[in-house]
């Protein structure tokens, strides 16, 4: 999965209008709160990447979803 | 003690495997059903029949009960502790994912107890208990098809004991339990969820053995006059 697509993918995920890139901050939206969260876990899921709820404690920007899912994103 | 002839959906693991268990214990006669042969070794080593079938194929789950009758006659109680958690919200749940949920909740045990509900198959006094959940009438986001069905079951059991008597039925409602069914979902019930749970419990979380010792309670003389009844066993924590 290219860095595009996954961001992609969370934006459909959270149904935000506005791209993400890894330099947004998911705090502005109101869609990332605990049940976006919940939705952003589904997709990790999807793609194969472990996370729990304390993984999201210090995410804060597109930047550190990613980091989050870097295995699974091609280099 | 439990005698007689006892058929437990669900019995590879979890509440399903410790409630067989019990139930050998007390002197009865068990056909345990679940879908995975191989994780019934353990059971039939114990001493109970093993009857590999899969609760959303009804027609091989009946042919399995009709074999369980013929060799150790009709039932004196149901066992269902077959259950499907989907930890999701709705909106990213896929479909053949909730109608796994509400084929394993609810219609399985809906179309089984058509089966309990014949002479063919129980004794005049035979118990059907479900394995229901809190989460039947404490709703929680992520759980929505869970909750869901487990409410229906709830309503299955309060609606067949009016249909059925003097069989009865019953279910248990268990809170959060360490079973593997949860474990699968590690990463929602982790340290801190299990901390908060400790805090929300005045009687401390419930065990399996909790459960498995309502149900036996359930099963037995002693609950006689209790049907149509479904018993939280949380530990308090939907007090």
């Amino acid at each position: 999965m290219t860095e595009q697509d996954f961001f992609a993918r969370v934006q459909e995920t959270l149904e935000v209008d506005d791209p993400i890139d890894r330099s947004t901050n998911l705090e502005l939206f109101e869609e990332y709160d605990s049940l976006g969260i919940l939705n952003l876990m589904s997709l990790f899921d999807e793609i194969g990447v472990e996370v729990d709820q304390d993984s999201f404690a210090d995410v804060a920007t597109g930047e550190d979803l990613l980091r989050l899912a870097s295995d699974k994103i091609d280099a | 003690m439990l005698e007689g002839h006892h058929i437990v959906f669900g019995a590879s693991s979890g509440i399903g495997e410790a409630i067989a268990q019990r139930l050998i214990e007390r002197g009865g006669t068990v056909s345990a059903l679940a879908r995975r042969a191989e994780r019934l070794e353990t059971l039939a080593a114990a001493g109970a029949t093993a009857f590999p079938a899969d609760v959303t194929d009804f027609e091989g789950t009946k042919q399995a009960l009709e074999q369980a009758v013929a060799q150790h006659g009709p039932a004196r109680s149901f066992v269902y502790c077959a259950g499907f958690q989907l930890i999701k919200p709705v909106r990213m749940s896929k479909a053949e994912e909730v109608r796994q949920v509400v084929d394993v909740n609810l219609t399985a045990p809906l179309l089984l107890a058509g089966l309990f509900a014949s002479k063919k198959f129980t004794s005049t006094d035979a118990v059907f208990c479900t394995v229901s959940s809190i989460a039947a009438t404490r709703a929680e986001a992520g759980i929505v098809a869970y909750g869901a069905t487990k409410a229906g079951m709830d309503g299955m059991v309060r609606g067949l004991a009016r249909e059925v008597g003097p069989r009865r039925v019953v279910g248990v409602a268990p809170g959060w339990l360490d079973t593997e069914m949860t474990q699968r979902s590690s990463h929602i019930y982790n340290d801190k969820f299990r901390e908060e749970l400790a805090k929300m419990s005045p009687a401390g979380p419930a065990s399996v053995e909790n459960v498995v010792d309502t149900v036996e309670f359930l099963l037995s003389p002693a609950a006689a006059a209790i049907t149509g009844e479904i018993i939280r066993v949380d530990g308090g924590a939907a007090a």
